[in-house]
């Protein structure tokens, strides 16, 4: 949560509902530590409490509301092809994202409509997780569109499952965010480093003769006004699909927290570097 | 008379009582006596991937979106170590994973035979729980004790390795004596903890009296399946509930659910 415990939330009294007694405390310092099962504890805390209001809480929390810089300078926003993603799919689609900033978006910006249905390596943070997992997500929720969302660095680490995918006729629905960037270091190099892009570009095949080569559907997405024929053409295909979306080589993901800082000092857009 | 069955054929039946129906693979040397036995059993599918990592990332998307163990297999060496990736990752997120690894036979272990590497030792501090079978008399039960220990309680990845002589060891099997066959999800409550009475009563206290209330829910109400009872208290107690990392925990418009609090931004 944290780059920095000292400063998390110094005045909070924490409650902490663990399954594992070994975890409670063991980062943020708590008033209460409840061990045992997530559901029970909050079904025994229902029982317990009264209903109540918090209408100056709920007023303070409104003025924390800021609008968002992120800069979208083409017609590609990570926004409108997840929402467009969202619409193909009436709702009823899991996504499984890669790591990265494409990754971050997918959590903030997807409109999630049903629990657990973003699957990805939030802990270890494994680049290369999303096409193989996806697959089993397939297995696990047949009939069911399931989209493995990568950057063009995480996709390249295990692109050669679309084999797997076409033997064992998994129908994974396969979008490309590609920046031409490992794009959150580039982000990183961006802010800390005075922009020296140290091995951050990264050279792409061309993808659509890669899906081709697997004998598989693909498109190439560069402008909004293509975002909707190519996901109804992934979906109405009755099998694997790759769609590789252009995106703005530099958007950056804000707010970021710099390495170390705690989460009221977020970068929340470009001019503060500037 | 009972029937003589192979270790593998013996480890085949045991993942069928444990309710597998899929698993993700990649065949080699040490384990390919499980692979002849493999087609005797159709109800287990195979998938055939490129590469051992993908197998493990398979088996955890299974896991993740189905509730139950995710199982893939490698041969010995190589094969292991390819999984490695994959079976930290599940760990970090408390997947319910079950490795099969091959191994060189007894008595190569140790003499740095082909493909042979301590997949055990390298394993110890990214699994919940590994095990190398040392006959085949412990088969089934050590493949009801890894699942186990997999799916109950805090989940998380465990790995069976299995040298390649106990693959072949001929045993009479009964079938399900061990077994837990409990299938789906079946976490044993009397395994999870309980909060303690006065706990609860302070924790009620705090909720009940604080002026800005926050829940931040992470991946726990997922394993919990507690998505329900979470949106209740937040609307009840007009908590504010957020979602640490990358949790789906709520429907996304809900007045009581806000944002991603923490994201990958915190460590990149």
């Amino acid at each position: 949560m944290t780059g920095n415990l000292a400063a998390f939330a110094r005045g909070a009294k924490v409650i902490h509902i663990e399954l594992d007694a070994s975890e409670v405390g063991k980062n943020v310092p708590v008033a209460v530590g409840l061990v045992g099962d997530a559901r029970g504890i909050l079904r025994e805390l229902l029982e317990a409490l009264e209903a109540r209001h918090c209408d100056a809480w709920r007023a303070e929390i409104a003025t924390f509301v800021r609008p968002r810089f992120e800069s979208f300078k083409g017609e590609l926003s990570a926004e409108g092809i997840l929402g467009a993603v969202e619409d193909a799919s009436h709702g009823r689609c899991t996504v499984v994202s890669d790591v990265g900033q494409h990754q971050m978006w997918v959590a903030k910006l997807f409109r999630y409509q049903r629990p657990n249905t973003h699957i990805t390596s939030g802990g270890l943070g494994t680049m290369g997780f999303a096409v193989p997992a996806a697959m089993g997500v397939v297995m696990a929720r047949p009939g069911e569109p399931v989209w493995a969302i990568s950057g063009d660095g995480g996709f390249q680490m295990n692109m050669q499952e679309i084999a797997t995918m076409v033997q064992e006729r998994i129908p994974v629905k396969m979008a490309i965010f590609n920046n031409g960037y490992l794009g959150m270091v580039r982000q990183w190099q961006q802010f800390f480093h005075g922009r020296r892009y140290s091995s951050t570009p990264i050279w792409s095949p061309d993808y659509v003769r890669l899906a081709e080569a697997y004998g598989i559907p693909g498109w190439r997405v560069e402008r909004g006004d293509q975002v909707e024929a190519a996901l109804r053409g992934a979906l109405d295909h009755d099998g694997p699909a790759l769609i590789e979306f252009l995106i703005e080589q530099e958007a950056n993901v804000f707010p970021m927290i710099p390495p170390g800082a705690s989460l009221s000092e977020p970068i929340e857009s470009e001019a503060v570097t500037a | 008379m009972r029937e003589q069955l192979t270790g593998s054929q013996i480890l085949c039946r045991a993942l069928l009582e444990e309710g597998v129906d899929v698993l993700f693979g990649y065949p080699g040397g040490a384990i390919m006596p499980f692979y002849h036995a493999l087609p005797e059993y159709p109800e287990l599918r195979h998938v055939l991937v490129r590469h051992e990592q993908a197998a493990a990332h398979a088996a955890d998307g299974y896991a993740r979106a189905s509730g139950r163990p995710g199982v893939c297999v490698a041969t010995s060496g190589p094969g292991a170590t390819n999984l490695v990736t994959g079976i930290a990752t599940a760990h970090m997120d408390n997947t319910p994973l079950v490795a099969i690894t091959g191994q060189v036979p007894r008595a190569m272990i140790g003499r740095d035979a082909f493909q042979e590497t301590d997949i055990i030792g390298i394993t110890q501090p990214i699994t919940k729980h590994n095990r190398l079978v040392e006959d085949v008399e412990e088969l089934a039960e050590a493949v009801h004790e890894v699942f186990t220990v997999a799916r109950e309680g805090r989940p998380g990845p465990v790995l069976l390795d299995v040298p390649k002589d106990v693959q072949n060891q001929k045993l009479e099997y009964a079938g399900g004596a061990n077994g837990s066959a409990r299938g789906a999800t079946g976490r044993r409550e009397g395994l999870i903890g309980r909060p303690t009475p006065t706990a609860l009563v302070e924790a009620a206290r705090l909720i009940a009296r604080a002026e800005r209330p926050l829940i931040m829910a992470g991946h726990g109400v997922i394993l919990s399946d507690a998505y329900d009872e979470l949106r209740t208290l937040a609307e009840h107690t007009a908590c504010r509930a957020c979602m640490a990392r990358y949790t789906s925990t709520a429907p996304f418009n809900r007045p009581t659910s806000s944002s991603v609090s923490g994201s990958g931004s915190t460590t990149g």
